[in-house]
């Protein structure tokens, strides 16, 4: 591109050249700076479909996460990059009785998990309605996960906790969350979008 | 007032435009090269031969390791400006304010926006480096393309070579926040990690501000096309975004059947090369434009 000086230097001492030159390089950096953000936001929240027919489950999980459907529960992703305890979003299914409530649920959970981790607390419970209008119940929790290896010398990790349940066709579905206590809020967002696009 | 020696005793010397501003060239090959033989010293004594210094010296030594670069630039760079018949007044000013601006703004924003930990490990090579060059490399350079652009480029630009002083100043700044962060996330980190780490800070910023030199001196001297110097941030920050996945990817350690293999000393020598190359490369670049000027003069003199 030829650029034509017709005033030469300003009285600042500037050519129109070179104000164009340093306009030039600000907005280049300015929109290299969006592109930065926006690879990062495309990055941060890329998801893997997953889909389930016999549980009639279609979610997306982060990418990056592992997933696994081998243990008591239909999926469950982890974040294997987190430090300290490695943050986990799990769907299980449960059969209920036709006159169970979600609070026979919480109570159920509570004592199995009372007697399976250390330290479990429940912190509160609270009805809420999910992006398609169900009801469902959200009950926090925090519990103290030991670590893998006794012969390592760690803090154990705090481990806050998050169980969606919703009832429906006599099953209790519970979506959960869990996080170390020191990430949660920062990870939350990931579960929130999760809890957004899944289907069941 | 005080009037330079020099300018009354040798006024011969003095008629030479080429002795009345200081060497940046020299100066900063011997600083760089002092640098790397520390760092050297440090991982041959520290890696190689298994001396242990004292625990409660490690951190002091640390922060000589970081401080390093600093007292080399300013026995070598600034107190030599004293003895230049017109000494370049700023250096100092450049360096503070690029430090607090980088410690301020820029790192806190890569850190806090950017997150290229939090996704750029992850990715495949390709998107790596273009996620380093648009995180890292973009915000490192324009910090500095800033500062010198709203600091002296209007007023103290006299020669050429004083984009390089201030650019070397403006980069020894950014390296020196950069490498006091390290220290304070790692204060238990071992005193060969310290030196190497200081080191590839320096030179990968001491690369950038090459190329930032170049496009502010050009900017300012010749009439280059308005994208000249779009262009060097944009290859100075293409360079910083290259350099962070490969030199992460020469220093990580190797996994094999024969069990795990660091191997910093390759990383120490890319960091080298690489400098050592941009170097020789902008040197000769700035040399051929001063040649071609002089040319163009001697032509305008003969008619």
């Amino acid at each position: 591109m030829a650029v034509i000086e017709i005033g030469g230097a300003s009285q600042s001492g500037i050519t129109q050249r070179q104000r164009w030159g340093h306009y030039f390089a600000v907005f280049y950096a300015a929109i290299a700076l969006l592109i930065g953000i926006n690879l990062r936001d495309s990055s941060v929240n890329a998801v893997v479909a997953y889909s389930n027919t016999t549980a009639g489950i279609r979610a997306l999980y982060p990418r990056g996460w592992l997933i696994d459907t081998d243990g008591d529960y239909v999926f469950r992703v982890r974040d294997l990059s987190a430090g300290g305890y490695k943050t986990t979003i799990q769907v299980a299914i449960e059969p209920v009785a036709p006159t169970a409530s979600s609070r026979n649920i919480v109570d159920a959970l509570t004592l199995a998990r009372s007697q399976r981790v250390a330290a479990y607390t429940p912190l509160s419970r609270s009805p809420i309605s999910l992006s398609d209008e169900r009801e469902a119940l959200a009950l926090e929790y925090a519990y103290v996960e030991p670590g893998d290896n006794v012969f390592l010398s760690a803090i154990p990790n705090v481990v806050s906790g998050l169980d969606i349940i919703v009832l429906q066709r006599g099953q209790a579905i519970i979506i959960s969350f869990l996080s170390d206590s020191d990430t949660y809020d920062s990870n939350y967002p990931v579960f929130q979008r999760f809890l957004d696009a899944l289907v069941f | 007032m005080s009037v330079p020696r020099q300018a009354l005793l040798d006024p011969i010397r003095e008629a030479d435009p080429a002795n009345r501003y200081r060497r940046v060239w020299s100066a900063l090959t011997v600083e760089v090269v002092i640098l790397f033989g520390a760092a050297g010293l440090v991982f041959i004594l520290v890696d190689i031969l298994r001396v242990a210094p004292p625990t409660a010296l490690v951190p002091v030594l640390s922060v000589g390791m970081v401080v390093l670069p600093l007292l080399l630039w300013l026995l070598l760079s600034v107190l030599a400006e004293r003895r230049a018949i017109e000494p370049r007044q700023r250096l100092i000013v450049v360096f503070v304010i690029t430090a607090l601006a980088a410690n301020a703004i820029t790192l806190p924003f890569i850190e806090g926006v950017l997150q290229p930990g939090r996704w750029l490990p992850l990715e495949d090579a390709i998107n790596r480096i273009i996620g380093y060059t648009f995180s890292i490399g973009i915000m490192q350079e324009t910090t500095k393309y800033l500062v010198l652009r709203y600091t002296i480029w209007q007023d103290l630009l006299r020669i050429r070579t004083d984009a390089v002083a201030y650019s070397v100043a403006s980069a020894l700044g950014y390296a020196f926040a950069l490498n006091i962060q390290f220290l304070i996330a790692n204060p238990g980190a071992s005193l060969d990690v310290v030196a190497l780490r200081v080191v590839e800070n320096v030179a990968l910023n001491l690369v950038g501000a090459l190329f930032i030199s170049l496009g502010l001196a050009e900017t300012r001297f010749s009439t280059p096309s308005p994208f000249f110097m779009t262009i060097m941030l944009a290859l100075a920050a293409f360079v910083v975004g290259t350099t962070q996945p490969l030199q992460s990817g020469l220093v990580n350690a190797i996994f094999s059947v024969r069990g795990v293999f660091d191997r910093p000393l390759v990383g120490f020598g890319f960091t080298a090369a690489l400098f050592f190359g941009v170097l020789a490369m902008v040197t000769f670049l700035y040399s051929a434009i001063e040649r071609r000027e002089r040319d163009l003069a001697k032509t305008k003199d003969g008619r």
